[in-house]
């Protein structure tokens, strides 16, 4: 039996860390609401305790230090949302115990991992589905149509296609991985439609959801991620080249014909234009990031208020605020650890599907990251999608739990095989 | 492939590493983006809002400004004087902005400068709203409201100081304005947001000839030995200077008690361009000492300007010579104070929460005169209010020394001048009255003068 030890001592550094920003929050101002932040702290470090001695008992070799960042994450996030907006804090702590029991149902369901493979055609049917959803039935949420209306809450469809879209082309590519390359070693070769087709295919659904939905962060993230596997599958940097090429084509197509994506981009370009206006947030967010200095204002100190959906999509520039450049680096760099755990993952694995899974699954998330916050600070054109783990929203908390769990669930394999 | 995933995780991170960097730039992109002006950062109001400003005391600890909490939460400011102080004190307020001492002083008054800085650290862990300090002025609440209303509907300006310590006992300035109604007042006509105490540029007219007399004394003591025949008027290079009378032979007494501005342009003359101009910077005219308002210098003209007639008539107080009602007060205060001039002060103390205090002491500031000069002139001072032009400032029972001024303008009659102090024995009480274009100095600033010396020396 595998000792856990590490795991579990850094769960505990993560818990005194919620644990101190929950108590700050309550010493500031004793009321219920804060007092949440303090039970999520808690419920976070005995659910995920609980894990880390179930998987001791049952032997399997999991990463140890996945589910501690994991903690560390959602514990700031918790912290944040509790001080930034009380209402989401009660919401986001029941995702967050969803979040969790779905977790740990990904790596008992989805143990055999390598058996989605076979049925890689009806994940990509079922994304497809998914992603249609919305544009039929869904509601509009801050200018994307990409919710679907389920009554006690909204769900996110897309949020979940990217878990899919990673499996579909783990599967897909690895099938296909030599055909893709052939010709590879010939300098100058046109591979025809069957390979192309692949590529084409995926720019028409990242298409089709910044179209239909009006949601360029998720295009931009299936897209990535997207030719992120296909580099990593067949080491073919024209495939990467074209497919910048197109999405850039569909990206100005987009911001010619799409309203939504023209304001993005025009704010992006001179936000001061309309400064009272499309601007103002993120010009607010760059302000409050300005605000924080080295050290930030202190938790609860600041006034991340003035940024409009603070808690969403600019919760990075609030951190910043209130923990200063120690605490925006210090966030990234505890990103930067979660990737660099992924792909170690992958780098360990011992076969191909594995192995294109956790980086396919590692390289959407320090996507993801890279993409929202390059948004919030005006590095690129902000598109609206949520910072792992931290950002309120229950299908991305959800979601990203499930990616965490994939994780564990590869480098198990992984790590049992070195034995 | 592992090598692919190598290379696509160096990517990741290099992305990663990037965005650390370019956030530690973000505040020098602000700084310099062309049009980031276009908005307010709403955080420095927000964290000034949330702090208690301190309140602003008289020297007997009457409020001249305080902040009271509104209802749902910030403060506003209330100015319990209103108009009579409200140049001194300033204005702060969200929609204005702020001026006077709520401006210059604004982080003492909100506890960012001065104070204990323990006790703020501590108050930042717990989140209590900040406490800024309080700040005492040597102002008298009581002199500064009598000041205020005899002034009113007069434009022009007072200013009172205690001679023996430059504290600032009053200033006054008129048009003025309801402190908690700036707005009103902007772009008005007669500038009623000008303080004219501090920053008004007048020509000084004939109370600057006690700066001359001084020249006189100190330089050319055998002069003022001698007689001067006054026709009425003083050819100076072809160029006529008038005088208000003809005053016959006169010594130089009677030149000063008569104000004699053939006498004082040929002692101009006689003291030269460079001498004068020094002799001007010793009274403190073009000299900044620190202060917590801003103030005009004065101006002096520079040496190729004074040719002889410009400096005959700058020795009388005309030409381009101006200065402010304050530097005419410590004109004053030099003749009272034995010849040396206490640098003005209006802040007397700050006190803050956490047994924070800082005392400002009165300072030496200029020795234009030995006092065997200043001897002399204060006799002269005393002669003008008993026998010459100041007659109308003189007190029963109190021995009050001054001179008085006609200060030709280029926007009509004349500004009527006095400056003075009481009793000349002992003087507590250094004064100077100006009043725009409404003539004769003895006839309009000098009963102004005498009931506020009255009223001051109460």
């Amino acid at each position: 039996m595998q000792g856990r030890g590490r795991e579990r001592t850094l769960l505990f550094i993560a818990f005194i860390y919620t644990l101190t920003g929950g108590v700050v929050l309550y010493l500031r101002e004793p009321g219920e609401s804060r007092m949440l932040a303090i039970a999520a702290a808690v419920v976070m470090f005995a659910a995920f305790m609980l894990l880390s001695i179930t998987w001791q008992i049952k032997g399997v070799g999991y990463d140890q230090y996945i589910t501690p960042i994991v903690s560390f994450l959602t514990g700031t996030g918790m912290v944040f949302l509790i001080r930034l907006k009380p209402a989401y804090g009660y919401r986001q702590l029941a995702w967050l115990v969803v979040g969790i029991a779905a977790f740990y149902l990904t790596t008992v369901l989805v143990y055999n991992y390598r058996l989605l493979a076979d049925y890689k055609y009806v994940i990509a049917l079922t994304g497809i589905l998914a992603l249609l959803l919305p544009i039929f039935f869904g509601i509009e949420l801050g200018g994307a149509k990409s919710w679907l209306d389920l009554g006690v809450f909204n769900l996110q469809p897309s949020e979940f296609v990217k878990l899919l879209l990673v499996l579909f082309l783990g599967g897909y590519l690895v099938e296909n991985r030599v055909l893709l390359h052939s010709g590879g070693d010939k300098k100058y070769f046109l591979p025809g439609l069957r390979q192309w087709g692949p590529l084409l295919g995926m720019w028409l659904v990242s298409l089709l959801v910044l179209v239909f939905q009006r949601d360029l962060g998720t295009a931009l993230i299936y897209f990535a991620t997207f030719l992120a596997m296909l580099y990593v599958a067949t080491s073919r940097l024209l495939y990467i080249l074209a497919g910048i090429v197109m999405f850039s084509i569909g990206g100005v197509a987009a911001y010619m014909a799409v309203g939504h994506v023209h304001t993005r981009v025009a704010i992006w370009l001179n936000p001061w234009l309309s400064a009272q206006g499309a601007g103002y947030q993120l010009i607010q967010s760059l302000y409050a990031i300005n605000a924080g200095g080295i050290v930030g204002a202190g938790l609860d100190a600041g006034f991340p208020r003035f940024i409009p959906a603070v808690h969403t999509d600019f919760i990075f520039s609030a951190i910043c605020e209130e923990t200063g450049l120690f605490g925006g680096v210090g966030i990234l760099l505890v990103f930067i650890l979660l990737v660099y755990r992924g792909f170690k993952i992958a780098l360990a694995s011992r076969d191909d599907y594995s192995e294109i899974l956790a980086a396919g699954f590692t390289a959407l998330l320090g996507l993801q990251v890279f993409i929202i916050v390059a948004g919030v600070t005006k590095l690129l054109p902000m598109t609206g999608i949520t910072l792992p783990f931290i950002s309120y929203g229950g299908s991305s908390l959800v979601a990203n739990f499930i990616l965490a769990g994939m994780l564990l669930n590869i480098s198990g394999e992984t790590l049992q095989h070195e034995k | 492939m592992k090598n692919n995933v190598r290379r696509l995780a160096y990517v990741i991170f290099t992305g990663l590493v990037a965005i650390c960097v370019y956030l530690s730039l973000i505040p020098y992109y602000l700084k310099h983006v062309p049009g980031g002006g276009a908005l307010a950062d709403p955080r420095i109001t927000a964290r000034e809002s949330m702090i208690k400003r301190g309140s602003i005391y008289d020297r007997a600890g009457r409020v001249l400004a305080r902040s009271v909490p509104q209802k749902g939460g910030g403060f506003v400011r209330e100015y319990p004087l209103g108009s009579s102080a409200a140049h001194l004190i300033g204005y702060y307020s969200i929609k204005a902005g702020s001026a006077g001492l709520e401006r210059t002083r604004a982080s003492v008054l909100l506890g960012l400068d001065e104070g204990n800085p323990l006790y703020s650290l501590l108050n930042r862990i717990t989140g209590k709203p900040g406490v800024g300090n309080d700040i005492i002025l040597t102002i008298d609440a009581g002199l500064q409201q009598y000041v205020a209303g005899l002034l009113n509907g007069q434009k022009g300006a007072v200013v009172v100081i205690d001679p023996a310590t430059g504290a600032i006992l009053a200033s006054a300035s008129y048009p003025s304005f309801d402190p908690t109604r700036v707005l009103d007042y902007m772009n008005k006509p007669d500038s009623p947001l000008l303080d004219r105490a501090l920053q008004g540029a007048y020509p000084p007219g004939s109370i600057f000839k006690i700066v001359t007399a001084a020249g006189i004394l100190k330089d050319l003591p055998g002069m003022a030995g001698e007689t001067i025949h006054c026709s009425g008027e003083l050819e100076v290079n072809g160029f006529i200077l008038k005088d208000n009378a003809v005053h016959g032979n006169v010594d130089f007494q009677e030149a000063f008690a008569r104000s004699c501005n053939v006498a004082f342009g040929r002692y101009g003359l006689a003291l030269g361009a460079k001498n004068f101009i020094n002799l001007a910077g010793t009274f403190g005219i073009s000299v900044r000492p620190g202060f917590p308002l801003p103030l005009y210098p004065g101006y002096i003209p520079r040496v190729d300007e004074l040719s002889g007639p410009a400096l005959a008539s700058s020795a009388i107080g005309q030409g381009k010579v101006l200065v402010s009602p304050l530097q005419a007060a410590l004109v004053a205060c030099a003749v009272a104070n034995g010849g040396e001039i206490m640098k003005p002060y209006l802040i007397s103390r700050y006190s803050g929460p956490g047994g924070f205090a800082k005392t400002f002491r009165p300072e030496k500031w200029l020795m234009p005169m030995t006092p065997a000069v200043a001897g002399v002139l204060k006799d002269e001072m005393i002669a003008v209010v008993k026998s010459g032009t100041g007659r109308a400032a003189a007190l029963p029972g109190i021995t009050v020394a001054g001179k008085t001024g006609s200060a030709e303008n280029p926007h009509g009659k004349s500004h009527a001048w006095f400056v003075g102090f009481a009793p000349a024995e002992q003087p507590r009480v250094a004064v100077a009255v100006v009043l725009e274009n409404q003539g004769s100095g003895g006839a309009k600033a000098a009963p102004l003068a005498r009931e506020i010396l009255r009223r001051a020396l109460e």
